[in-house]
């Protein structure tokens, strides 16, 4: 393969999965220039070894696998050394649509119960219900057992029921969400 | 217990994420970014060999660790336990106790060939059975031969046992080294005892053990054989060379002129031939262990306090060779342990290493 074909293969990974890499990315450390930071690092990683792919029987997993590892990287190496990020731009980026109010402030809610999950739960909802991978595919994404995903799941779901923001949503479901969050 | 909406949490995720537009530029950073790497640092051949392996190459070191524990096992295993530790005690070293009717039998195993004798008291031989079946092979070694034997005789024959004991020890070409006879105040003699040390040129050795056994009822024999070659030609390396050294004193001694030296040089001749002395002392005691055997014969009166060993029922033997058998398969067990235990850990450190590994080469592959 010539140095041209090679760059037009890469363009075409960056097409099909880059925006989605950087948002799964971003669910997973909160923050959307490492999100971006991280995927860059990821798909020079996945372009370097990208010999190993043939080894690996679907490309989806293989590259989540790299973005998984660069984030997690990114989580135990650089953000707990760094100042408490000052510009979270979750979701006062996304209260500037014009979503229903009580939409805005569901996600509010779920949002600030994901933050609260240890990573390796996080990554699993976000691959599971975000990237929409099967369990197959996220054990391959994090390198573990079928059924370590499927016990990381279920750990996760149960977690996100039991954080007080999800609590507080359900016990206010039937109140005005206008009233809830005014 | 109420779990969240997988629908509802899709739904949010995606609201969430997709609430920002991806920076147009980042692509073409990546482009370039890759362009660069992919003409500056080359994927090592190495790691592309093996990256096709991932769990096959757990699987070969796995298994070449076990291979490699199994191999200092093994070793271990069939040193520590089994009837051939014969060997660890070495080619010139054996001993044996057998007494009388318990059945009783400790120390290292000889084959059945070497062991000869009855149900009644069993003769043992001193020397392992390729040294016995040579005696020209003694010839070239220095073998030191002692043992005992436990007699009972009847009253009436006490006297005479001794008598007869010392006899063997002059028609054996030896001697009476030492004896010492308590007699009985008992009518019948019955708490008469005594012991005799005889010592006999070695070739005569188990010709003596035959004719002492034949005097009454043998209750135990013991006899142990030691290769003392090595202690010999040690000594004697050690006193030629200190009568070398003191050859060289005294030619230096042969010069000297000034009283000082001459003083100097004396008290080192003096602590020379001390040295040398006491060496030959020992060296003249092994040549005099090596060249007579030495024999302790116990003799008691049957039915005397001192004799309290009675045949022995079948009950009796089973029970014996029960205990034995138990405390036997407990020592084994204690021997296999500790090689269990270090291939145990072993395994587990080659384990704990080899996941590692694997985790680590599946991280930088990724």
């Amino acid at each position: 393969m010539s140095g041209s074909d090679e760059m037009d293969e890469l363009a075409r990974w960056l097409e099909e999965g880059y925006a989605g890499s950087v948002r799964t990315a971003y669910l997973i450390l909160g923050n959307r220039s490492d999100a971006e930071d991280a995927v860059q690092e990821a798909y020079l990683r996945a372009w370097k070894f990208r010999d190993s792919l043939a080894a690996t029987s679907s490309f989806k997993p293989w590259l989540y696998r790299v973005v998984v590892n660069t984030c997690n990287t990114k989580l135990r190496k650089e953000i707990p050394h760094r100042d408490r990020r000052s510009g979270e731009d979750g979701l006062a980026t996304l209260v500037a649509n014009d979503d229903p109010m009580g939409r805005i402030a569901q996600a509010n809610d779920v949002l600030e119960a994901l933050r609260g999950l240890p990573a390796h739960l996080r990554i699993v909802v976000v691959l599971r219900y975000y990237s929409d991978l099967s369990e197959r595919e996220i054990a391959v994404a994090i390198s573990r057992q079928p059924g370590t995903v499927k016990s990381r799941l279920h750990e996760a779901r149960r977690r996100l029921a039991a954080h007080p923001a999800l609590q507080r949503d359900e016990e206010s479901a039937n109140a005005p969400s206008k009233e809830r969050y005014q | 217990m109420n779990m969240i909406d997988e629908g509802t949490l899709t739904d949010v995720l995606h609201d969430v994420a997709e609430s920002f537009a991806v920076s147009p530029g980042a692509t073409d950073r990546i482009l370039a970014g890759a362009s660069t790497a992919s003409n500056e640092t080359p994927v090592p051949p190495i790691r592309r060999h093996y990256a096709h392996f991932g769990r096959g190459r757990t699987l070969a070191i796995s298994a070449a660790a076990g291979l490699m524990v199994v191999g200092i096992s093994v070793p271990l295993l069939l040193s520590e336990s089994g009837p051939s530790s014969l060997a660890a005690v070495g080619p010139h070293v054996v001993e044996k106790i057998v007494i009388n009717g318990s059945g009783f039998y400790s120390g290292p195993r000889l084959p059945s060939s070497s062991t000869q004798g009855s149900a009644s008291g069993l003769v043992v031989h001193g020397l392992p059975a390729k040294v016995a079946s040579s005696r020209s092979v003694i010839g070239l070694l220095k073998v030191k031969e002692v043992g005992s034997v436990a007699l009972s005789v009847d009253a009436k024959r006490f006297q005479s046992a001794l008598d007869r004991l010392a006899a063997f020890a002059i028609a054996d070409g030896g001697f009476v080294a030492n004896s010492q006879v308590h007699t009985g105040t008992t009518a019948l003699g019955s708490g008469s005892s005594g012991f005799l040390v005889i010592q006999v040129p070695q070739r005569n050795f188990p010709e003596l053990v035959a004719q002492v056994k034949r005097i009454g009822h043998a209750n135990s024999v013991v006899t142990s054989t030691t290769d003392v070659t090595g202690q010999y030609v040690d000594l004697r390396a050690r006193i030629t060379a200190l009568q070398v050294s003191r050859q060289q004193y005294l030619k230096i001694m042969a010069r000297t002129t000034t009283t000082g030296g001459i003083l100097a040089v004396q008290s080192q001749l003096d602590s020379l031939q001390s040295q040398i002395e006491v060496l030959q002392g020992q060296m003249n005691l092994l040549n005099s262990q090596s060249t007579y055997a030495s024999l302790t014969i116990g003799v008691t009166v049957a039915g005397s306090h001192a004799n309290t060993s009675r045949p022995a029922s079948g009950i009796d033997k089973a029970w014996h060779a029960s205990v034995a058998g138990f405390v036997a398969g407990f020592e084994w067990l204690i021997r296999l342990a500790g090689p269990i235990l270090f291939a145990v850990v072993c395994l587990a450190a080659l384990v704990l290493l080899g996941r590692l590994a694997r985790r680590a080469t599946q991280r930088r592959r990724s």
